[in-house]
């Protein structure tokens, strides 16, 4: 596994004077040590293996060559043994570590080293929310502007509210947002659309999904309207993982039955499904791949009766 | 009754300590009601991976908790936050670092979760608040290492 070092014969002839029989034994020492030494770093270089799934450190230590001295590998060999670094902790301790740290903090983390960055990854479930404020307007209500009920008071009121103190989100920084998650490499686990018109940023989706696909195991649209179902299976497609899907708000209000009958049996992997505001009185479940987890709330059905 | 038992830490030392102590350890404890089949009076156990100082330390741990009610075992997904922290506790952990880490190793190594999610959780609170830059310098003694690998 390691190279054995030459011998340091020089320093050693030097330092003795007694005769040639004096230096032979003393190589003959040092060899022995020396070989006793690295058979005991090659069997703990293994064992930490076993027991961690990484101890890049510890093994970037073992390939400098040993001093032959036998003061100094000794007092080093005690220190390396004694001293418990962070380097020595195994994996699972690490993400142990890292769930318990709060947003900013792990961004730090995930800054520090290439090791830790991985293991901030695989520790969290990062989650995105793609969200435009500016479409509150455009969308619900527009159906039946005449609910004009203390609940629609309101949330005009509240979305007034924060458009005077300046918490409305603009267009830009949704671009900003889509921009970073067409360049990222982080993983995202949890992508949730609200208030995004499918259909205008079309290609744009395709591609984020594309990027992210693989790694995304729960999708939430809120307040959408999909006009096309053929789109919104596209991106399906591109998430063979994905294992919970979330329809919220999400007009036309028949979603749930073509989602029943057409994305259900296609995307077997779906465990849970939440629908929350739909129309159809009843929903057909079947299909090879039944959901685990059904959620519906239907609220409000007398609001959300427009055809009458 | 009181059955004591001996366990042996990596530098040869032996410790004498109560099993009902050295129960909260799920490693200990799987061994003495498995492999002794429960009749564990004056046994001798060694534990290689620990050394004296991080065993004494585990020890004292066990021994301020032992009345602590066991914890209810979850499935593992959720991750129990540990908010309250005892004064002790956080006296206990006021450590070196290679003395925290090695008692994290520790607990890892004697399945004690109690013990696990106090240092862990502290270990947590030297990170956090901090920039790259200060958790690089905090966490390792020596910074060359860390910059091979950014």
């Amino acid at each position: 596994m390691y190279e054995m070092p030459p011998v340091p014969t020089q320093s050693r002839i030097k330092s003795t004077t007694d005769g040639e029989k004096r230096v032979e034994e003393l190589i003959e020492h040092t060899t022995t040590q020396l070989r006793e030494q690295f058979s005991r770093l090659e069997g703990e270089d293994t064992l930490e293996h076993e027991n961690s799934n990484f101890n890049l450190f510890r093994s970037l230590d073992v390939d400098q060559p040993p001093t032959t001295s036998k003061e100094c590998t000794s007092s080093t060999d005690n220190e390396m043994s004694e001293m418990t670094t962070i380097d020595n902790l195994p994996c699972e301790m690490l993400i142990k570590i890292c769930r318990m740290l709060d947003k900013k903090s792990l961004k730090n983390a995930a800054l520090t080293c290439k090791l830790w960055n991985e293991i901030t990854e695989s520790a969290c479930r990062w989650s995105v929310c793609l969200k435009d404020w500016d479409r509150n307007q455009v969308n619900f209500r527009k159906n039946n502007p005449w609910t004009f009920t203390w609940n629609n008071l309101m949330k005009s009121a509240y979305q007034w509210l924060m458009w005077l103190i300046g918490w409305r989100r603009n267009d830009v920084e949704v671009q900003e947002r889509i921009e970073f998650m067409l360049t990222t490499n982080r993983k995202f686990c949890d992508i949730t659309l609200d208030r995004l018109s499918l259909e205008e940023y079309e290609d744009i989706f395709v591609n984020i999904f594309r990027r992210h696909g693989w790694n995304v195991s729960k999708l939430a649209l809120k307040n959408i309207t999909l006009r096309d179902m053929d789109l919104f299976i596209e991106i399906l497609k591109c998430l063979p993982n994905l294992k919970e899907l979330i329809l919220q708000r999400v007009e036309p209000l028949s979603v749930a039955a073509s989602t029943a009958r057409r994305v259900l049996p296609v995307f077997t992997k779906i465990q849970t499904l939440k629908w929350c505001r739909f129309e159809d009185r009843y929903i057909v479940l079947d299909g090879a791949g039944r959901p685990t987890d059904v959620y519906i709330l239907y609220l409000k059905l007398r609001e959300y009766n427009p055809m009458g | 009754m009181s059955n004591m038992i001996y366990l042996q830490s990596s530098d040869g030392d032996i410790f004498e300590t109560d099993a009902q102590i050295a129960k909260c350890s799920g490693t200990i404890r799987f061994m003495l009601e498995d492999c002794y089949m429960g009749e564990y009076e004056g046994v001798l156990i060694p534990l290689p991976n620990v050394n004296s100082a991080i065993l004494r330390k585990v020890l004292k741990w066990a021994d301020h908790h032992k009345d602590d009610p066991v914890p209810i075992e979850d499935d593992g997904h959720s991750v129990k936050q540990v908010s309250v922290f005892s004064s002790w506790d956080a006296e206990f952990l006021e450590v070196d670092q290679g003395t925290l880490f090695g008692l994290v190793q520790a607990a890892n190594y004697l399945d004690i979760q109690g013990l696990l999610d106090v240092t862990c959780k502290t270990v947590a609170n030297k990170i956090s608040g901090k920039t790259a830059d200060d958790i690089r310098n905090t966490l390792t003694t020596n910074q060359n290492k860390f910059q091979d690998f950014i």
